[in-house]
């Protein structure tokens, strides 16, 4: 029985694309986190963490209006572009980023927050400025949270089911990935079709939680 | 070169800091306190790492700080070791070593690297990752590591504090070669009195964020306005060269600059500089020279002043051909003997107390 390639290519691609997305934005969000002191910090941690805690569902709502024609980043998306957001693969990569932030944000704080403010002012006593120090001591010291960071998010948005039903639907090509996939699989008794697609994501988040343990344990041993 | 002077104020929420000092174009100046006492933060303050420092700081001529600017650390030429290493653990010593010369290289002078690497005997760690090195061993990394970017000034923090006796005995001997061989000053920020007396030529005293006392190390020391004075464990500072061993009984006879022979413990090497640490409660007086005494050390000398006298004891600097030291001795005595300013007396130091460094 041949597996179906088409939702787990656009998984991949998904997963992928979101991941370098989380990376990018969130590597500023974390530091900022990690190193404010301002009063409110509790009150924007929490939010940053919502998406663990909220039901897929209520997320995906939400998302849906936001991202929907009518709605304040959806409406501006159509008017440059000329599309909708909701139901295409560029609304789906804005939900996931936004369902898997957490993820990818809460371990790069905690490493920001162990490499410490001591480390980047022994980097300015040698000359660094702060842009230097940051790309060649924070990056470098916190590099068990970028691995742990990439790879969550990475699995995470392998695994989106609830937020990627409300806001994408179930286009072949666009939105269909491998967690829908499976589920139309089992709706329509095809068990077989949903085996093998289940026991590839099965595999794949084995090895990506495997690896990254791995690498983080070896990397720990040399700090 | 021009002189170095700063005046530095910080509000903190347990003290201010308000010092007003300068800094020697050449040799150690000791930052001594209690924890607590906002030595560190004045180190912070010299270095740019607080933010809130006001004040004026000026060194070799070039203004660090005024009421106008304020450079940051990176822009102020200062090599800075902590308390702990704080060695790049994902660098090799190697490159830890280059990552402050390469953001200086338009410094002038150049550091003799070879020469730097032997001083600190961490030439066969280059290759190694800190997690490989000993406490010791990364104290010194550090210490290459900031002077390698060629500092205009060297500034310590208390270094050897989180080093074990043995380590730290092991590494003061590199701070002996520094300050012989460094043309720069160096700050050293300690608690510890053995630290400061061997290795500065002058001290700040410091107390709740301000300076008690400024001056050389051995008026640190024998003055009556210095706080160290007045404590427990009180002591002067000789300065001299070894001129004869006396290998058969394990002691050497040390001259100081002013003529005075001490005999001292142990077999130094012939011409060696020392410095002699005499405590005050180690120091008795006789009016006549004991001829009979096991004590190796009988000089003549006169009592030059009285700095304290308390229920049963009595502090008093003598001075020995312009060389002074501190005695410690009970208020009987002091009535028993009739002694008083300019009162002709017998120094007597056991050569054993004799702390040569």
């Amino acid at each position: 029985m041949f597996p179906e390639l088409g939702p787990l290519i656009l998984t991949a691609k998904l997963a992928t694309l979101t991941t370098i997305i989380l990376l990018v934005i969130g590597t500023p969000v974390a530091w900022w986190l990690a190193t404010t002191k301002i009063k409110a910090k509790p009150v924007i941690e929490a939010f940053v963490a919502l998406p663990i805690v909220l039901p897929p569902t209520v997320l995906g709502f939400y998302l849906l209006i936001i991202l929907g024609p009518q709605g304040w980043l959806g409406s501006w998306w159509v008017e440059l572009t000329g599309q909708a957001l909701t139901f295409s693969f560029s609304g789906l990569v804005i939900a996931s980023v936004i369902y898997s932030f957490p993820f990818v944000v809460q371990p790069l704080q905690n490493a920001f927050e162990s490499v410490g403010q001591d480390m980047m002012e022994t980097a300015y006593t040698l000359g660094a400025k702060p842009f230097d120090a940051f790309f060649t001591v924070a990056m470098p010291l916190a590099k068990r949270g970028f691995l742990t960071g990439g790879v969550l998010g990475f699995a995470h948005t392998l695994g989106e089911f609830g937020v990627v039903l409300m806001v994408g639907g179930n286009i072949p090509g666009e939105t269909r990935v491998v967690s829908i996939a499976i589920y139309d699989h089992v709706e329509m008794l095809e068990y077989g079709q949903a085996h093998v697609m289940a026991g590839f994501l099965l595999g794949l988040a084995f090895i990506a939680m495997l690896s990254m343990y791995v690498v983080n344990h070896s990397l720990k041993v040399k700090a | 070169m021009s002189a170095s002077s700063c005046h530095i104020r910080l509000q903190r929420t347990a003290f201010n800091v308000d010092a007003e000092f300068t800094i020697p174009e050449k040799g150690v100046l000791g930052i001594f306190g209690h924890s607590g006492s906002g030595k560190t933060t004045l180190l912070r303050c010299l270095a740019g790492l607080e933010k809130e420092a006001k004040g004026r700081i000026e060194v070799n001529g070039i203004t660090w700080m005024d009421d106008k600017k304020n450079l940051s650390s990176q822009q102020r030429n200062i090599g800075y070791i902590f308390q702990e290493s704080r060695l790049f653990t994902h660098l090799t010593v190697a490159k830890n070593l280059e990552y402050g010369a390469r953001r200086n290289s338009n410094n002038t002078a150049s550091v003799d690297r070879e020469n730097l690497f032997e001083l600190l005997n961490i030439k066969h760690l280059l290759k190694r990752r800190p997690f490989q090195l000993s406490g010791g061993e990364k104290q010194r990394v550090a210490i290459g590591r900031a002077l390698l970017k060629n500092p205009q000034i060297l500034l310590l923090d208390e270094p050897l504090a989180s080093l074990d006796e043995k380590r730290k005995q092991e590494i003061l001997p590199f701070f002996d070669k520094l300050h012989e061989e460094l043309s720069i000053p160096m700050l050293y920020v300690s608690h510890n009195m053995e630290e400061v007396s061997r290795l500065c030529d002058y001290l700040l005293v410091m107390e709740q964020g301000s300076v008690k006392f400024k001056g050389s190390i051995h008026d640190a020391l024998i003055s009556p306005e210095s706080p160290l004075v007045a404590a427990e464990n009180a002591m002067a500072l000789l300065q001299g060269n070894v001129s004869k061993q006396e290998k058969d009984f394990h002691l050497s006879t040390v001259h100081t600059l002013n003529g005075n022979a001490f005999q001292v413990q142990g077999v130094l090497p012939i011409g060696r500089h020392v410095r002699l640490r005499v405590q005050a409660s180690d120091v008795s007086l006789s009016k006549t020279a004991a001829t009979d005494s096991s004590i190796l050390n009988i000089i003549e000398g006169v009592v030059s002043k009285i700095i304290e006298q308390q229920a049963a004891h009595v502090l008093l600097q003598l001075d020995i051909n312009t060389d002074i030291l501190l005695a410690r001795i009970t208020r009987k005595s002091y009535h028993l003997l009739g002694l008083g300013i300019n009162q002709k007396v017998f120094v007597q130091i056991k050569a054993v107390s004799i702390h040569s460094l």
